[in-house]
């Protein structure tokens, strides 16, 4: 029988000294158990919003780990409060974290105040994913867009991020973009403290 | 680029998580873990088999010492070693000391027959047998049930000679010199790479056309 008589020597997981966070595995590795997770949800929906929405949220659980992971090694426990360090932070520590490369651009929206947005030209999750003609806009990037709300919402900054592709002229892939629109409250805040 | 061990692990967590949640009963997690570990390890085959070059293995103690050094290195980066051979060769133990699945996991009580590494069985299982090789893979020690290290048990059942079943039973008359066969096969293979914008990988099915060019005894057309 496994585990029964070791059971004293457990340590709390707690208690281990947290990693470098220099290990890589294979783009393959990771590839493979993204498109199981796909693969696995779309058995269990009808549609592609539920779809998206279950990508979204398994992205979150990532999020906030990646959170409270970075803010302990990276920044030693410091806390963003303003919109454009947590938004430069999405772009540049978690990005190259998790990618191994800060993300392409960062852009504030044009039409409305509160939209912002991260653009990548080969996001690493939709590489070898390619979308067959009925599935329309469905964007397996949701699961990024899901793990930089689970960042934003655990950082205090409540948001609505969701992934779309925009075709670039001269390419044949199109461009990835997370769109990440605050919520009233930050902007509110935002104002506030920039007084 | 290579992506982080910590993208990798806590999307696996991710994936854990959403299991209990849909199924709630651990035997059923740790069967669709497995499962879902089968279909990787059938794709998973042949890039290691592309990526790593190496040839047929001469018997299946070579076949573990491949999975533990050369395999588990590729894709995740970390060596496994391999020990506790029974007397036929048939019968082994892969033990993995880091294992980058669990970083930063704790079972909670209400999972305690969860084996949470579960995917790593079922993708040496589909591997193996694509290699002909029907196994079955357990768990002996796993570190989140207090263990000290993760040990796996590979057990070979049976192995499937390779046979191309037309061959052995068919002789061509004279009046169909012509006739190529086994045509069929060069219509699947044409067909499946036509369709080849929905498969999820398509540079290795070029590079399995070629092989299997290569070894076919028959010539194929086009």
């Amino acid at each position: 029988m496994i585990g029964v008589g070791k059971m004293k020597q457990y340590s709390n997981v707690l208690d281990k000294p947290l990693s470098k966070g220099k290990q890589e595995v294979s783009l393959s590795a990771f590839a493979f158990l993204f498109s199981e997770l796909v693969q696995y949800n779309q058995t269990q929906v009808d549609n592609i919003a539920e779809l998206e929405r279950r990508l979204e949220d398994a992205g979150y659980a990532v999020g906030s780990r990646v959170l409270e992971l970075l803010c302990n090694r990276e920044k030693g426990n410091r806390r963003e409060t303003r919109l454009l360090g947590i938004l430069s932070f999405v772009h540049s520590t978690v990005w190259k974290v998790l990618f191994g490369k800060v993300a392409d651009s960062l852009e504030k929206g044009t039409e409305h105040e509160d939209e912002y947005m991260i653009s990548e030209k080969e996001l690493l999750v939709n590489r070898f994913i390619s979308i067959p003609k009925d599935m329309g806009t469905f964007n397996c990037g949701a699961f990024v867009a899901g793990i930089v709300k689970g960042v934003l919402d655990n950082a205090g900054f409540p948001a609505v991020v969701t992934a779309h592709f925009v075709p670039i002229e001269g390419q044949q892939r199109p461009r990835t973009t997370i769109l990440i629109k605050f919520a009233d409250e930050v902007l509110k805040r935002e104002a506030r403290l920039s007084q | 680029m290579a992506p982080n061990a910590e993208l990798f692990t806590l999307t696996y967590g991710a994936i854990v998580r959403q299991l209990l949640t849909d199924l709630e009963d651990v035997d059923e997690v740790n069967k669709q873990l497995d499962q879902m570990g089968y279909n990787i390890g059938i794709r998973l085959i042949d890039e290691f088999l592309a990526k790593s070059g190496v040839s047929r293995c001469v018997d299946f103690k070579e076949t573990a010492e491949m999975i533990a050094k050369v395999g588990f290195k590729m894709f995740l980066g970390v060596t496994a070693s391999v020990s506790s051979w029974d007397a036929d060769g048939t019968c082994c133990s892969i033990i993995l000391e880091d294992n980058p699945l669990v970083d930063f996991v704790e079972l909670p009580d209400t999972c305690q027959g969860l084996y949470y590494c579960n995917v790593l069985s079922g993708v040496i299982r589909g591997a193996l047998e694509m290699v002909s090789m029907k196994t079955e893979v357990t768990w002996t020690r796993d570190a989140l049930r207090g263990d000290d290290a993760y040990e796996l048990q590979v057990k070979l059942l049976k192995q499937v000679a390779e046979e191309y079943p037309q061959s052995t039973l068919v002789e061509l008359p004279d009046t169909c010199q012509g006739l190529y066969y086994c045509n069929v096969l060069s219509g699947v293979i044409r067909g499946a790479l036509e369709m080849g914008s929905l498969i999820f990988s398509s540079n290795f099915l070029v590079k399995l056309l070629k092989q299997v060019a290569e070894e076919y005894p028959y010539k194929d057309d086009d």
